[in-house]
């Protein structure tokens, strides 16, 4: 295996450097990553799984998913290897590219797994997902198989639902007589009214880049439609960025800067101090996903009189935009079979297990978060917020993922540094388009003398234009 | 042949990487792909271009200067006056020790805390003292992200620097002292005369110490803004490290880690050169 101990030597080598002016947070050299692949300490087949549940209510949440799945299965165990999610970001590339990946691994959507399919480094398993009739994929809730299929093959399971909304605060809201937004105009209003000198309309904690580029995401959905986006986005695609959309949605969330509706310094604002913000009533709004749901509500780390004052609602609709302006924004965490797994049907039946309905409600009633299981959630496992956001994702004609997951990694890096540089106003709409469609045309270069594929999306028909 | 079994572990831990990593500099490839295509000189041409690059090395350069100007003076002071009476000050020299053996990772998000803009002491104290105006974004302000990690590090690793040059002290012969004292030497020309001219070694360890300490920052960086607001906090380590792992561009992380290492180098020969001249002197 001589690319395997190239890329060993590679990491080691990067590594190396990096391990002398120290590590990264918690990950002391990082290099040092050894599984063992399939390797059965006796009868039993043992496989690795690697996730990001690394915090309490998931970990215990999974690992009694597993213990339940070990007694129906006396054959296989399972041994879980939780990380932190930045770290894993690092690890799960550098135990990859070392050839000896887990077996089972946590994955993004999108681009993000794209990536790792097409090095080959996941199990398609298309075919057992279409067995007797298709019974497992009509498990999977909504269209979310659609970002884990590339080239007509499936490549894994969607999981968790997670989707972003505006979080407000509804005495705020009350105080000042505002109603929830339904469109841009009413939404820029409502930030005019609810500024005040204590307090910001909106919360933005942009020092770990993502969460600018989320309103600049959603705007450029609401503006062209997915399938503009789609294809632009496609690093084997023309990448023409031709439409003024582009330019017009980033000029959008400059204007919303310029009309001075976030806290003070958002790029040196972390997120977890923006959310301090918006639970200490010092921002009337948040945009923010639904993994912010478990701080906010009772028990949260929210105090105890914001726990019932706060409420969501959807991105506004954009007026005169060609997308679907219903369309929530979202991404499906998963989990994926390697390619290089010395027992890939013993895999697959833990897959098949985890998307089971059984171990769907278990992970519900734990965790509280929407699992893409049909029937997963019910009025039982689920508290009152839960099941409005289920009935919302339900109801919702389509979920566009976030840019960055569709983007390829480079291009999303250039265009979530572009989204800082604009809260700072340091940069121009053009300007961050330029240098995307470089880079973009750079990977491209790059991918075609790999030799790779296009993501392939079905067009969705409910997409308006 | 005593050295051998250190020459095969330097060889095998070392120069291989090291070597390789030049190699591999020259291609284009993905961690997640075997394959690999050939680049040539395409990553350091592109690199040369790179205005993220030009960024790095300024701040790389910043860091250097700013390190050398904050810590050895002050490393200086602190250790001639706690040397003089050393003793009396032992809990003096843990505290000024104490910041370096809390982690990185503390010590960014505390001081993270501190700079916080919204409701940050350091804002805060501005603003009590009356001084609005003096308020700022700190981390999240492109031009002045740099300088307060650098303070940060200052503030970290000054204790360590005076723990070295204290040693450096003690090693000086308490006769010579004395003899200038009965010249009548000033306290200013004793330091000039004798003090400073018998440091000049461990000054200079120190300096480079501190200069390749400077060219390979990273924890502190990572921890307080991950190289941001848009990049003005990056420098090459940070840099490297985002483009392997975030950007999964391999061969060109590479090559900025060739670029660091002949960096690292250029000062490790001047720091030798120095010495040597030193020695020749002596």
């Amino acid at each position: 295996m001589r690319h395997l101990t190239v890329a060993l030597w590679a990491s080691a080598a990067i590594l190396a450097t990096v391990a002398l002016g120290g590590c990264p947070s918690g990950q002391p050299g990082g290099g040092a990553v050894t599984p063992t692949t399939g390797e059965s300490a006796g009868p039993a087949v043992e496989l690795q799984m690697w996730t990001i549940w690394s915090a309490e209510p998931r970990k215990s949440a999974l690992d009694q998913i597993v213990a339940n799945f070990e007694a129906a299965h006396p054959g296989i165990r399972i041994n879980v290897v939780p990380t932190e999610p930045d770290a894993y970001k690092s690890r799960i590339r550098v135990v990859t590219g070392s050839g000896s990946p887990p077996d089972i691994f946590f994955v993004w959507s999108g681009e993000w797994l794209h990536n790792f399919v097409r090095g080959d480094n996941v199990l398609p398993i298309t075919a057992e997902l279409d067995a007797n009739n298709s019974e497992w994929r009509d498990r999977v809730m909504g269209d979310a198989l659609k970002w884990y299929t590339f080239d007509g093959e499936t490549y894994g399971i969607p999981f968790l639902r997670q989707c972003t909304f505006f979080f407000y605060n509804t005495q705020l809201f009350e105080r000042d007589n505002v109603q929830p937004p339904a469109t841009w105009n009413e939404f820029l209003a409502a930030c005019d009214t609810l500024k005040r000198p204590d307090v910001a309309p909106i919360a933005l904690g942009n020092s770990v880049k993502w969460p600018a580029h989320h309103y600049v995401s959603c705007l450029w959905q609401r503006l062209m439609g997915q399938d503009q986006l789609v294809s632009d986005f496609d690093p084997l695609g023309p990448g023409a960025y031709d439409d003024p959309g582009y330019v017009k949605g980033l000029q959008m969330f400059r204007d919303l800067v310029e009309r001075g509706v976030f806290n003070r310094a958002p790029n040196g604002t972390t997120r977890e101090n923006a959310r301090a913000l918006f639970y200490t009533a010092s921002a009337a709004m948040f945009y923010t996903g639904t993994w912010d749901l478990n701080a906010l509500r009772e028990g949260g780390e929210a105090p105890e009189d914001f726990w019932d004052t706060w409420d969501w609602f959807n991105f506004p609709a954009v007026e005169g935009g060609r997308g679907d302006q219903q369309a929530l924004h979202g991404g499906a965490d998963g989990y994926v079979i390697s390619s290089k797994t010395a027992h890939p049907e013993e895999a697959i039946t833990f897959l098949k297990y985890l998307n089971s309905v059984e171990a769907a409600q278990l992970f519900v009633e734990q965790c509280k978060e929407l699992v893409l299981v049909n029937g997963a959630v019910t009025e039982q496992n689920a508290d009152e917020h839960l099941l409005r956001y289920a009935r919302q994702v339900e109801a919702a004609p389509t979920i566009v993922p976030w840019a960055d997951t569709l983007l390829e990694r480079s291009v999303a890096e250039v265009l979530l540094d572009g989204c800082q540089a604009l809260v700072e106003g340091s940069i121009t709409p053009e300007q961050i388009m330029d240098n995307m469609r470089a880079r973009q045309a750079n990977v491209k270069r790059h991918l075609q003398e790999l030799g790779g594929s296009s993501m392939e999306v079905e067009t969705p028909e409910n997409e308006a234009g | 042949m005593l050295v051998l079994p250190a020459a095969v572990v330097f060889a095998f831990y070392i120069t291989y990487p090291l070597l390789h990593t030049i190699v591999l500099s020259a291609y284009s490839w993905s961690a997640l792909n075997p394959v690999r295509t050939w680049q040539g000189m395409g990553n350091y041409v592109e690199l040369y271009h790179d205005p993220v690059l030009r960024v790095a090395l300024i701040n790389n350069g910043l860091w250097i200067v700013l390190s050398l100007v904050l810590q050895l003076p002050l490393a200086m002071l602190l250790a001639l006056g706690i040397g003089s009476a050393l003793r009396r000050h032992r809990m003096l020299r843990t505290l000024f020790f104490s910041p370096l053996i809390v982690p990185a990772v503390a010590v960014g998000l505390i001081w993270q805390l501190f700079y916080e803009p919204n409701f940050g002491a350091l804002n805060a104290l501005f603003e009590a003292i009356g001084l609005d105006g003096w308020t700022a974004g700190w981390l999240g302000d492109p031009k002045l992200a740099t300088l307060c990690i650098i303070i940060v590090s200052s503030w970290r690793y000054t204790g360590f620097h005076m723990m070295i040059l204290l040693a450096g002290l003690q090693a000086i012969p308490d006769d010579i002292y004395e003899a200038a004292r009965i010249d009548g030497a000033s306290a200013w020309r004793t330091f000039w005369h004798i003090t400073l001219p018998l440091m000049k070694r461990i000054v200079l360890v120190d300096a480079l110490l501190i200069t390749v300490g400077s060219v390979k920052i990273f924890d502190l960086i990572w921890v307080m803004t991950e190289g941001g607001p848009n990049r003005a906090s990056e420098v090459l380590a940070t840099y490297m490290y985002r483009t392997a792992f975030s950007d999964d561009r391999m061969g060109y992380a590479a090559a900025i880690a060739t670029v660091m290492l002949v960096l690292t180098l250029i000062a490790t020969v001047i720091y030798v050169r120095l010495t040597g001249q030193e020695e020749a002197e002596a």
